[in-house]
């Protein structure tokens, strides 16, 4: 990776840009192993252990109580239960080596690499409706991604299913019927960035922009609709809902009840219940993370009905996943104290979370 | 153990990374310096991005940091008066020690508008941006800054020898 940019110093900015990610890997691995550590220590505390490994990829299954049943006026969001289905047995996220791996719901242990890591680690990993095929973002240099796929089962490499010239394809997002993906393309010119929501029919290759995207290019900016006729997308600090029936998509963004300081991200749908779960992290005017807390609000007006669940203090969820059967939540968190980062996956049960491993942090059903 | 590459995070670092490194090369007084403090400042904003990303004013944040770095940096490593002996560059380490060591005594808002302001040649408007704050408060941390400073023991005795 090599720029233009001019600097006093020894180093060119891509030299000195990967000596900022050394030093964040060094940061995380020490807070990782704090982090290791601590849990250890609450588990001991709180409940009999019989079998305690130290080891971070068999991390123990611990449940964190996440307060009382009603919060701030909020009930504590409870799954449709009939017919209760189990939760999916394996989850994507990255692979902790710069690739795309499959998880496995069980032990929180990695079950296999699906991609092998270009000239940046691959991210943003998200599973077709039919969970056989996983998509992924993949860096190919200054400003530039490629969209990619792969078969869950690792059967074959990935191919590219979107590319676009000096372009960061980010965000794959595949419709529930599998022919379409939603993506965002971001350009990057002078001091900017512009961000454009997409729509690729992946038969056809034929694109079409949804307009501006002003998300924050994390993981799970998009989510379809079970029915495919709808996109509920980050937008500023809030989530936009984009009718795709009409001939121009019509957008509305939700009027959530958002505190200063507050952001709302990570929109996904619950079907069957015209609800959408989110993410509402909010920052102190220290820019600590004050408040995380994933919510259910109203997919037609915003307005939260339920907590699902709240992070534990010094943690925020990032990332947010709701299965088919809309039952079963997994939830990405990272813990911020200080100025580390331990992020593990967590499913939510009964509105407790329930690590499930110590993983990076886009998890995706 | 890496931390993922964030295509985003990249075109940022990129964008903002020369007026980081001008900020710190000018307070600390060396560009290599700066180079690393800048890194420095990069990677704690990459180790917290999922929260940093979502600042509304994470610009001034970075800047903040820089600053806050290269007052602890002065503050553990001082300039040192290297040889060959010059003169001037001597007078002007010696007081630049003296006025840091009266930084310290500062409160914190205070010593970032002083530090930024006459350290980082910022105007008062673009302190205010940093410390997302009013140009009036600006000017009133950096009046109070100022009389602190033209109180304190150490730099009257250093204008006192001259």
């Amino acid at each position: 990776v090599r720029t233009s940019l001019s600097a006093p110093g020894d180093r060119t900015p891509a030299e000195v840009l990967d000596e900022v990610y050394r030093r964040a890997g060094r940061r995380r691995a020490r807070r990782r192993s704090a982090a290791i550590l601590a849990a250890t220590l609450v588990i001991g505390a709180a409940v009999p252990i019989t079998a305690l490994s130290l080891a971070a990829h068999t991390p123990p299954r611990v449940v964190v109580p996440t307060g009382p049943k009603v919060a701030g006026g909020l009930p504590v969001w409870t799954p449709p239960r009939k017919p209760a289905r189990a939760a999916p047995a394996v989850f994507v996220d990255g692979d902790n080596y710069g690739g795309i791996g499959v998880w496995s719901m069980k032990t929180g242990t990695l079950i296999r690499t699906l991609s092998q890591t270009n000239v940046g680690p691959d991210q943003q990993p998200v599973l077709s409706a039919d969970r056989r095929t996983v998509y992924f973002a993949q860096p190919e240099g200054d400003c530039a991604s490629v969209i990619r796929s792969v078969p869950i089962t690792g059967a074959s490499a990935p191919v590219t299913v979107i590319s676009v010239p000096r372009m960061l394809a980010l965000e794959p997002s595949p419709s529930p019927d599998g022919r379409e993906l939603a993506w965002v393309g971001v350009t990057c010119h002078g001091k900017r960035l512009t961000a454009r929501l997409y729509i690729t029919n992946l038969a056809s290759g034929a694109r079409t922009s949804l307009g501006l995207f002003s998300g924050e290019l994390s993981d799970d900016g998009i989510a379809w609709s079970p029915d495919g006729r709808q996109l509920a997308v980050e937008d500023a600090k809030t989530i936009a809902v984009l009718d795709l029936d009409r001939a121009a998509p019509f957008n509305h963004a939700l009027h959530l009840p958002l505190g200063p300081g507050c952001a709302a991200s990570d929109p996904a749908f619950l079907p069957g219940s015209g609800l959408l779960a989110i993410n509402e992290t909010c920052l102190s005017v220290e820019s600590t993370v004050s408040s995380s807390r994933a919510l259910a609000v109203s997919s037609a007006t915003g307005r939260p009905v339920a907590l699902i669940a709240a992070a534990p203090k010094g943690a925020s969820f990032v990332a947010l996943s709701v299965d088919r059967s809309g039952q079963h939540i997994l939830l990405g968190v990272v813990s911020s104290a200080d100025q580390g980062t331990g992020s593990y996956a967590a499913e939510v049960i009964h509105g407790k979370l329930v690590t499930i491993g110590i993983a990076p942090s886009a998890e995706e059903w | 153990m890496g931390v993922q590459r964030r295509p985003d995070f990249d075109c940022w670092f990129l964008e903002f990374y020369p007026e980081a490194l001008r900020l710190a090369t000018r307070i600390l007084g060396n560009a290599t310096g700066g180079e690393d403090l800048a890194a420095e400042a990069f990677s704690r904003a990459l180790s917290r991005w999922e929260q940093v990303q979502r600042l509304e004013y994470r610009d001034a944040w970075l800047l903040r940091v820089v600053t806050n770095l290269a007052i602890d940096q002065l503050r553990r490593n001082p300039p040192a008066t290297s040889p060959p002996y010059r003169p001037d560059q001597t007078e002007q380490t010696d007081e630049r020690l003296a006025v840091l060591a009266a930084l310290r005594k500062l409160p914190r808002q205070q010593r970032q508008a002083v530090v930024l302001r006459y350290f980082g040649e910022f105007s008062v408007a673009e302190v205010a941006s940093v410390l997302e704050v009013s140009a009036g408060t600006v000017k009133t941390h950096l009046r109070r800054g100022l009389a602190g400073l033209r109180a304190d023991p150490a730099l009257i005795g250093e204008e006192g020898q001259r």
